[in-house]
């Protein structure tokens, strides 16, 4: 493997502007090393060789006459999650249902990624729709650990951190409505953020749960993902949840110090968590007060209940947003054609894999009638709290800093016969989706050679916090330059 | 709790899924999956009100101009089945 492929995406992105690279050795090394290794990993749906080449050739070419304003993606190729429309190009939510489908229109980030000069190299493997926490129910097959390949990378963005990880690419974009930016993060010892609730367009990304889904970027340092961030975000008319860009920057107080700052950790976010989790956590808490910031001891009682919460709203969310996969405009069509209802049950049926019918039913049951108070309405009052419990911590310290997953990357098989067990892998990032707070996993520490990863969590619209926490930990310690070699 | 096969039945009606051998496995796991949420009864959330969205928006509007976005052949592109333009289903009425 070429040593760029080693490269952050600023490191890159410095040498396409200094001369030293042309984007076409760039990409040309990235597709050599995806076609050699990517069968061991399987974190590619589709992959883009021939337009992600000519593109490359096209800037270099207007590069050299000056053409061009550089920015920070020029050049560079960037993996997008397959929930993430491109148009064009197929796009699938990791499911048999839209094997096929090919969407007419761009999604918002998509137009943003390609306005900067950025080349999408391929669509990643996810869960099916984004629901799973190991990348195993995907239609395209399970996406494997480049750590282990007998253990999972984490999911549902399983292939965008899989493939940062393998140096596929530099950075990617995945999407978050439990933890599924973070926890793979996590398992796969690359650096992934979540940002507040609305500050990146959902237009275009295949809904899962609308008030939960949150588009956000891999790569390889906290640093990265800022400038990704910069260039993803900010308010699109197609969506109306998302809001004016906060601030010019995402990575303004990367260079401020943290000294006096204060961390909290919350008490029943250690509870449930494998003890070599817990002694990376401190270790790491160690390298904060090193620092110079102030550790404080919180608790946020309602944290054991956010995980039911979350489990109610999603699947709620889920079941209503599925309900437009009905084989009629697009995707899968059964081949029952003796009345339409028939068609719509068949064509559905055959489409959505068993997750996705599992929490399509989770979903209906719990808005039907008789049953809509007890369930749905009930969670979202108990979610107005958990966000209230928050906004309180946050009147106490700058940031919260948690274990993103209770256990390294666990082996493929491990908890699928379990979807309860398989829930409880998001234990420590489902509160943040519930609460739409800001939230990043960077790798803390490594143990039996398998990545940990640890999270920052801020209040809501404090991302550049978060950065700033997570940046000042990466330029103290060398875990996010930890590579596998598979 | 259980949840009877009528009721399940009614579910998965709603939510136009059919189950054959799998559909014991998928009332098993709906019982123990809702079960769990028996939990919440213990939280106090009278006069809470429930959260419609987590950002502090309020009226996000646009002006009301139509806009063409995509063309017919756009969003036609992806129809398993077109005749003159129009997407051809099966028919809607029973076939009795």
């Amino acid at each position: 493997m070429n040593k760029i492929l080693n490269l952050s995406t600023s490191e890159l992105s410095t040498l396409i502007k200094e001369s030293k690279l042309t984007s076409e050795e760039l990409v040309y090394e990235t597709l050599i090393h995806i076609k050699a290794n990517d069968t061991k990993i399987n974190s590619f749906i589709t992959l883009l060789e021939d337009s992600s080449l000519s593109q490359a050739k096209e800037f270099d070419k207007k590069n050299s006459d000056n053409e061009l304003k550089q920015n920070f993606l020029s050049g560079i190729p960037i993996l997008l999650k397959d929930n993430i429309s491109t148009k064009n190009i197929r796009t699938t939510a990791g499911s048999k249902i839209l094997e096929n489908y090919i969407p007419p229109y761009d999604t918002f980030v998509t137009k943003k990624i390609k306005e900067n000069g950025g080349i999408i190299i391929g669509k990643a493997n996810l869960d099916e729709f984004a629901m799973g926490s190991s990348n195993e129910t995907s239609f395209f097959g399970n996406v494997k650990n480049p750590w282990d390949l007998t253990r999972v990378p984490g999911g549902s963005s399983g292939g965008p951190a899989a493939a940062v990880a393998a140096n596929f690419t530099s950075c990617s974009l995945g999407s978050d409505t439990g933890g599924s930016i973070r926890q793979p993060a996590s398992l796969c010892g690359v650096t992934g953020m979540k940002p507040t609730y609305g500050t990146v367009s959902r237009y275009g990304l295949i809904a899962f749960a609308s008030s939960l889904d949150q588009i956000g970027p891999f790569a390889k340092s906290a640093k990265d993902c800022g400038e990704i961030l910069d260039i993803i975000s900010g308010k699109d008319p197609n969506d109306s949840t998302s809001f004016e860009k906060k601030f010019n920057s995402f990575n303004g107080l990367i260079n401020q110090d943290i000294k006096g700052k204060k961390i909290g950790i919350p008490k029943e976010y250690i509870k449930n968590v494998e003890p070599e989790i817990v002694d990376v956590l401190m270790k790491s808490i160690a390298e904060f007060e090193n620092m110079g910031a102030e550790i404080v001891d919180v608790s946020l009682p309602l944290t054991e209940y956010a995980m039911d919460v979350y489990y109610i709203i999603a699947p709620s969310e889920a079941s209503s947003n599925l309900s437009r996969f009905d084989g009629v405009k697009y995707g899968h069509r059964s081949e029952t054609n003796y009345n339409s209802k028939a068609s719509l049950i068949d064509s559905r049926s055959q489409g959505f894999g068993d997750e996705v019918k599992r929490r399509i039913m989770i979903g209906t049951y719990t808005l039907s009638a008789g049953y809509y108070d007890a369930y749905y309405k009930k969670a979202q009052q108990i979610r107005t709290l958990i966000i209230e419990e928050f906004r309180n911590i946050f009147k106490k310290v700058d940031v919260l800093l948690t274990p993103t997953s209770p256990s390294v990357a666990f082996k493929i098989n491990e908890k699928t016969d379990d979807p309860i067990k398989m829930y409880q892998s998001d234990l420590c990032t489902i509160p943040v989706n519930i609460a739409g707070l800001p939230a990043i996993s960077f790798p803390g520490g490594i143990t039996n050679n398998m990545p940990v990863g640890i999270q920052i969590i801020g209040p809501q619209n404090g991302d550049q916090k978060v950065l700033q926490f997570a940046n000042k930990f990466q330029e103290n310690t060398k875990w996010h330059k930890k590579s596998p070699n598979f | 709790m259980k949840i009877s096969k009528k009721e399940f039945e009614n579910i998965a009606s709603l939510a136009a899924l059919s189950f054959d051998e799998s559909s014991s496995s998928i009332l098993k796991d709906l019982e123990r999956i809702i079960s769990r949420f028996e939990s919440l009864k213990k939280i106090n959330t009278d006069n809470v009100v429930p959260t419609a969205h987590v950002t502090n928006l309020e009226n996000s509007l646009r002006e009301d101009v139509a806009n063409k976005v995509l063309s017919h052949e756009e969003i036609l592109s992806n129809a398993p089945q077109i005749n003159s333009g129009q997407i051809k289903i099966p028919r809607v009425f029973d076939n009795e």
